[in-house]
């Protein structure tokens, strides 16, 4: 019966969810209410463990969640909080707590608020000062590029927050993104390649004089 | 003659022209000078020789999560606002670095106007370049020279922040 559970979970697309402990991974719906609100999902078993489920649609029904469900919430707790570098913020909670849920939804959620609010410098801050906070590969690709769009915007505090990312991350693409990177602000520039310096000598990249 | 530590976000105070302008913006004072009970806290340093004392007191604090990240800290003059008729106090810091914890200081009984004279204080301080920038390379290196020199004990620091350093349980034992 287990051989045969595997063989449905890699030809046809089922899910053991008592992998993913099925009241975290349908945020505490039991499997009937699973079955009745969800039309993508059907029961192939009697016990409570498996389902066969549409990962896309499972990944949309997340998105659409985040986006009615937590939007405001997320956007009041960025706007309300006293941010400071250094200390958590209940924003940082509520992302952390749903990236635990549904990291692919919740990085398509951000990068949507992120491009909905692009004019709203406080919500990009925000937004960017909680995607710098997660791992790289955590956080990519969607947290690259929006922390990639930061740096193009035109706001100083919005690009300093870019830096700040890609400084976290401290990547060897982090290091390329931020050294083609020039911008008119002084105190900014001297911030940049302070950090590229800083990343060339982790990764011992060493830079001839004339192609500086 | 020693110098008072306060970290800071340069980039709220640099929203306005602070050369051209005599007014700075609201989101600096609401966001750098937040006070509790009427008071803002700072390290104190010797000299500005020593100031990554004040940065490792602070990045070592109990509730920091995120001692990697960036900071701006201001180098503030005692004398000014001792002559200003600032209140400043000697009291325990929060810090996991014991030999620092007597290095804080509160300036206290602050009002509406005396907070007002800091914030002109700390405008003259970053036009005369006295606030530094510590990125997280320096920051880890500020931290990982603490533990080393058995200033900091790495059991007392977060998971995380043990591993952003490299500190394996085994690297610890070893130290």
């Amino acid at each position: 019966m287990d051989n045969l559970k595997e063989k449905e979970n890699t030809n046809t697309g089922t899910i053991n969810i008592s992998l993913y402990e099925p009241e975290v991974f349908f945020d505490g719906l039991d499997v009937e209410t699973i079955e009745s609100e969800y039309q993508g999902f059907s029961i192939i078993e009697s016990a409570t463990t498996i389902v066969s489920l549409d990962e896309n649609f499972v990944n949309e029904e997340r998105l659409t969640l985040l986006k009615k469900q937590y939007t405001r919430e997320l956007i009041a707790l960025i706007l309300d909080e006293d941010f400071e570098y250094g200390f958590d913020t209940k924003a940082d909670v509520l992302v952390r707590s749903q990236m635990q849920l549904n990291a692919l939804a919740v990085k398509s959620w951000l990068n949507w608020i992120f491009v909905e609010n692009f004019s709203n410098i406080p919500v990009l801050l925000g937004i960017l000062r909680i995607i710098a906070r997660f791992d790289y590969r955590e956080i990519s690709p969607e947290g690259q590029t929006m922390a990639g769009m930061a740096l193009s915007h035109e706001n100083v505090e919005v690009k300093e927050c870019g830096v700040r990312a890609f400084e976290s991350w401290g990547t060897v693409e982090s290091l390329k993104e931020l050294e083609k990177l020039k911008v008119s602000t002084q105190w900014l520039q001297e911030y940049i390649d302070e950090v590229v310096s800083d990343l060339r000598k982790e990764y011992n990249v060493h830079i001839c004089q004339e192609n500086r | 003659m020693s110098i008072f530590v306060r970290k800071i976000d340069k980039a709220k105070w640099l929203q306005t022209d602070l050369h051209q302008n005599i007014d700075y913006s609201a989101d600096a004072i609401t966001s750098c000078l937040r006070t509790t009970q009427n008071t803002l806290s700072v390290w104190e340093v010797e000299s500005e020789t020593d100031i990554d004392e004040a940065v490792l007191a602070i990045i070592s604090g109990p509730k920091y999560g995120h001692p990697f990240e960036t900071i701006d800290i201001v180098l503030m003059s005692p004398n000014y606002l001792k002559e200003q008729g600032i209140n400043c106090r000697r009291t325990n810091g929060s810090t996991l670095v014991d030999d620092l914890v007597e290095k804080h200081i509160d300036i206290s009984n602050l009002t509406y106007k005396s907070l007002g004279m800091v914030a002109y204080h700390i405008v003259e301080k970053i036009k005369d370049e006295k606030v530094v920038r510590r990125t997280k390379a320096k920051l880890m290196e500020i931290l990982n020279q603490a533990i080393s020199r058995n200033r900091l004990n790495p059991d007392r620091l977060t998971d995380s922040i043990r591993e952003t350093l490299g500190l394996t349980k085994r690297n610890i034992d070893v130290l």
